[in-house]
């Protein structure tokens, strides 16, 4: 098992590496960095852009932005999870809903919230547009799996509904919750980047990278991208340990 | 001996659309005893378990003496909590029950008595099918209950599983005596267990046969014959029904 764990880590490093030759490959046949840079200068760029005056306020400012839109999505979706999971016709009522935001483009919402919202709020609100129905249709269908059985053994039992909460039905929901969560945060991420593009908050990722894109400085809009990637995989990475601590009762 | 019933059923009357389980059914328990009753699946033992434990509510007549007692109960599966451990889920009713300073000894009296010493750190799935039986068969009683209620617990284990539970029961049984009311359909479970056996007829539902007063030492796992026998003849009647 060992070996064949070393064996994937290497195609996967293969992958890359071979990724990495066709950019450099593709930008030399375009032969100018105004349409494609090659790699090394994207890296020099995305190097530069760490120790830029401005580079941590605007990382800073976006991921505020993500994590206060999750907050509000996260508090919501638990609570109407929880009703809409145990009460049918709560489910009933607020499906529709569920539905017609995930079919929704995010585009039109950030259209919609350019005219409603002022400029550093239209971002937050993607942000919990995009991760409140994933989360929230998370939510009911744990609980809905949840165990009835185990349920009444704990009425049988005459344990108090607050720890049966507690106990019984916030464990029983964890794993859809962190994946949900984890699904969420992946689209929120992006709404956020595209929200800032669109509303031009003073400062963030998204701002950068469209005042790149004005000037033509493709590297530094690549740069920026791969930043934007990369604390995408912080995030991702933060839920998989979370995920680990709190499922770790489930057989390996 | 009906105007004095001290724990029991007096005259209730429970039927679901198009069947009549129960028809003014009286039956009377002795306490500290375990009670065995057997029936055709599908005669409503189940439907009395939950009338007794007051989780439904029989059309007309009462429980006498469940009202003000504490009930626990030992189901068909384990139904223990995966996201806890073993003393986790002994705790998960008793934590009310018990100070918080009596609790590890006191479950470690229970984990001990099912032969799960030096186990409570364990989560279910690390447990094999007759340790997690166990446990729930702890958790029934470390709850400090009166009556324990008990559905078709042994069913489905094979045979050499069912004789070493059956074992760990009666020797917690005797450590801590409490009135036992169990349903079943096995009749050796039944012989084994019960000092009073009762045999249920098909709905709506009458007592064919009861056998009380038995000495447990007499038959367990050695087998009397002669009320095998009989309570099998009689679990042969009861099936007899007018469908089949």
């Amino acid at each position: 098992m060992n070996r064949l764990f070393t064996k994937n880590k290497l195609i996967t490093f293969v992958s890359v590496l071979l990724l990495l030759l066709l950019w450099k490959l593709a930008s030399w046949l375009m032969g100018s960095d105004l349409i494609l840079p090659s790699p090394e200068k994207t890296i020099a760029t995305t190097l530069s852009l760490l120790i830029r005056e401005e580079f941590i306020s605007a990382v800073g400012y976006t991921v505020l932005r993500g994590l206060t839109g999750f907050a509000l999505s996260l508090v919501l979706a638990v609570g109407l999870g929880i009703w809409a999971g145990t009460v049918p016709a709560v489910h009933a009522a607020i499906k529709p809903v569920l539905v017609t935001l995930r079919s929704t483009p995010v585009i039109s919402f950030i259209l919609l919230a350019l005219i409603w919202f002022r400029v550093e709020q239209v971002p937050v609100f993607i942000a919990f547009l995009t991760m409140f129905p994933i989360v929230c249709t998370n939510v009911i269908e744990g609980i809905r799996s949840l165990d009835g059985d185990l349920l009444e053994m704990a009425e049988f039992f005459r344990v108090p509904r607050k720890r049966i909460i507690r106990e019984l039905y916030i464990p029983g929901i964890a794993p859809f919750l962190t994946s949900g969560i984890s699904t969420a945060i992946g689209f929120g991420w992006r709404a956020v980047i595209i929200g800032e593009v669109l509303s031009q908050p003073g400062l963030g990722i998204g701002t950068q990278m469209q005042q790149a894109q004005t000037y033509l400085m493709v590297s530094e809009l690549i740069a920026w991208t791969v930043i934007a990637v990369l604390i995408s995989y912080f995030f991702e990475w933060l839920i998989t340990q979370a995920e680990s601590r709190l499922i770790q009762w489930k057989a390996s | 001996m009906e105007s004095i019933m001290k724990l029991g059923v007096r005259n209730i009357r429970m039927s679901y659309p198009g069947q009549e389980i129960f028809r003014e059914f009286s039956l009377e328990f002795r306490e500290n005893t375990i009670t065995c009753i057997l029936g055709p699946s599908g005669c409503g033992k189940t439907t009395l378990l939950n009338i007794l434990s007051g989780n439904l509510r029989p059309q007309s007549g009462e429980r006498i003496g469940f009202g003000n007692r504490k009930l626990s109960y030992i189901f068909q599966e384990p139904r223990l909590l995966p996201w806890k451990t073993v003393t986790g889920n002994l705790l998960f009713p008793v934590k009310e029950q018990i100070p918080p300073e009596k609790q590890e000894a006191w479950l470690n009296h229970y984990l001990d008595l099912v032969n799960l010493q030096g186990k409570g750190h364990l989560y279910p799935y690390q447990l094999s099918g007759g340790m997690k039986q166990r446990v729930a068969m702890a958790r029934a009683f470390a709850f400090p209950s009166d009556i324990i209620l008990m559905d078709e617990a042994f069913r489905g284990l094979d045979l050499s599983l069912k004789m070493n539970l059956m074992e760990s029961f009666l020797r917690i049984w005797k450590e801590h005596p409490r009135t036992v009311i169990a349903v079943t359909h096995d009749v050796d479970e039944a012989l084994a267990l019960g000092h009073d056996l009762i045999v249920f007829s098909h709905p709506p539902v009458s007592v064919v046969d009861r056998i009380g007063q038995r000495k447990q030492e007499e038959t367990v796992f050695t087998g009397n014959t002669k009320i095998r026998n009989r309570l099998i003849s009689r679990l042969m009647e009861a099936g007899r029904h007018p469908d089949r």
